[in-house]
């Protein structure tokens, strides 16, 4: 007759409630709730340090448009293409794992790394052109203030990007330069900009209201500039478009450099998925998992990219 | 019951708060890619562009960006698909973010001024600088 828990000593499977979701809960499988309680928890952290980068922001917006619009919107754009196409690749990588195509999983992670790398690739060429990122290799920013190689009395503020540099001199390629005059007590390096330079390299900038020069600016393509080779000897402050250079860069390493860290995470574990499918084990479920962290990373992408590029 | 139809015998039956996880969900993942490439463009284009007030600049950035991450998020991340549990986990920290947010505005609203009147990045004048 009806068997009961006496005659087998365990409750018949149709009748027991599931150890996870009991009866009529939600059959969400608990590892997918895991990963979104996780990316829950990372849209906490990236939104505490844009918080930071609102206030920062709010407190000197021409600062941070100045800065932004220096940086290469290019390389910025063609990042986001490629890590959306990643995107893309993942999310199919995904269903070939449900449908258990082997070798279409392995192609299209092949794929999501190679993105992955490529976003990085890409990331180190813009680091570079900021600051001395791989040492030896030339093309960082450099604002520098210097004497004139003749008349010890007058300096100049240069800006540009290092071509060559030896044990006297630096050599910045396509560059500006604007005089300094006694009136320029608090003249701040930290804060110049190229396009300020380039707009004062004959010394007229000083009368220019704040709002005509900002038209300017943004009017104004970038002219051709000149290289200079400056000796070491006469330079007073050198200044790399670093972290350091000033809170816009801070906030721009910090925010890039904290999401270059979660692509180089992603890559991980999903060079172990293509591994793993290689030799024949395909895990769907985990495959999941990573890509929805994937997705994530792509999604953090979307909104850096424009407050950091284009605003 | 659903039982009672073998033609539908793989389709549960949902009940009230409960999702279906794992069914077969035709996206097409290329069409999703395309809309973002376009929405891409149309970032940079607006960028391009520059309206005079800064803030109709920051708002349709982060329009734009917002459709994105909608579209990311509900196609790629199936967040369309999935049930009430993983929309509670991801609305407890959206809902929070704008909290936080929210409580930057006074922060925000006090540097409105530097909008107004943006002083030049190197002044020349004996005033020092304090708008950095």
């Amino acid at each position: 007759m009806s068997e009961t828990v006496l005659d087998h000593g365990y409750i018949p499977e149709e009748h027991a409630p599931d150890p996870v979701i009991g009866h009529g809960g939600d059959p969400t499988p608990p590892g997918k709730v895991a990963i979104w309680l996780f990316l829950a928890s990372e849209i906490m952290f990236f939104i505490a340090i844009l918080g930071t980068y609102i206030v920062l922001r709010a407190g000197s917006p021409h600062l941070f448009s100045e800065h932004a619009a220096a940086l290469s919107k290019k390389l910025a754009g063609a990042n986001t293409l490629v890590l959306i196409f990643s995107s893309l690749t993942m999310a199919l990588s995904v269903e070939a794992a449900q449908k258990g195509h082997r070798n279409k999983v392995i192609g299209y992670l092949a794929l999501t790394l190679l993105c992955a790398f490529g976003f990085m690739g890409i990331k180190m060429v813009e680091y570079q052109s900021k600051f001395a990122f791989i040492p030896g290799m030339h093309g960082e920013h450099h604002t520098i203030v210097a004497k004139d190689e003749k008349d010890p009395k007058k300096f100049w503020c240069y800006d540009g990007h290092a071509k060559a540099e030896d044990a006297k001199t630096i050599t910045l390629t396509d560059s500006f330069r604007m005089p300094l005059t006694d009136k320029d007590t608090d003249f701040n390096p930290h804060l110049v900009s190229e396009a300020y330079v380039e707009e004062h390299q004959n010394g007229t900038g000083a009368e220019e209201s704040g709002e005509k020069m900002e038209a300017k600016s943004e009017s104004a393509a970038r002219h051709e500039g000149q290289d200079f080779v400056i000796t070491k000897a006469n330079i007073n402050t050198d200044q790399q478009y670093g972290p350091s250079k000033n809170i816009f860069y801070s906030c721009y390493f910090t925010l890039t450099g904290i999401h270059g860290l979660h692509v180089i995470g992603g890559i991980i574990p999903i060079g172990l998925l293509m591994i793993q499918a290689m030799r024949g084990k395909l895990k769907p479920e985990a495959t999941e998992y990573v890509g929805l962290y994937w997705h994530f990373v792509d999604l953090i992408w979307i909104f850096l990219f424009p407050l950091l590029y284009l605003i | 019951m659903s039982t009672a139809n073998p033609a539908q015998g793989h389709v549960p039956e949902e009940a009230h708060g409960v999702s279906v996880p794992h069914a077969e969900h035709k996206i097409n993942y290329l069409m999703i890619f395309y809309t973002l490439v376009v929405l891409t463009v149309v970032t940079v284009a607006i960028a391009f562009k520059r309206f005079p007030n800064e803030l109709v600049n920051v708002s349709l950035a982060l329009l734009v960006a917002s459709i994105k991450a909608t579209f990311v998020a509900r196609y790629f991340m199936h967040l369309k698909f999935e049930g009430k549990l993983i929309y509670v986990i991801f609305f407890v920290p959206l809902v929070l973010t704008v909290i936080l947010v929210s409580a930057l505005i006074p922060d925000v609203a006090s540097g409105i001024h530097h909008i107004m009147h943006m002083p030049p990045i190197v002044k020349h004048d004996a005033e020092p600088l304090t708008h950095y």
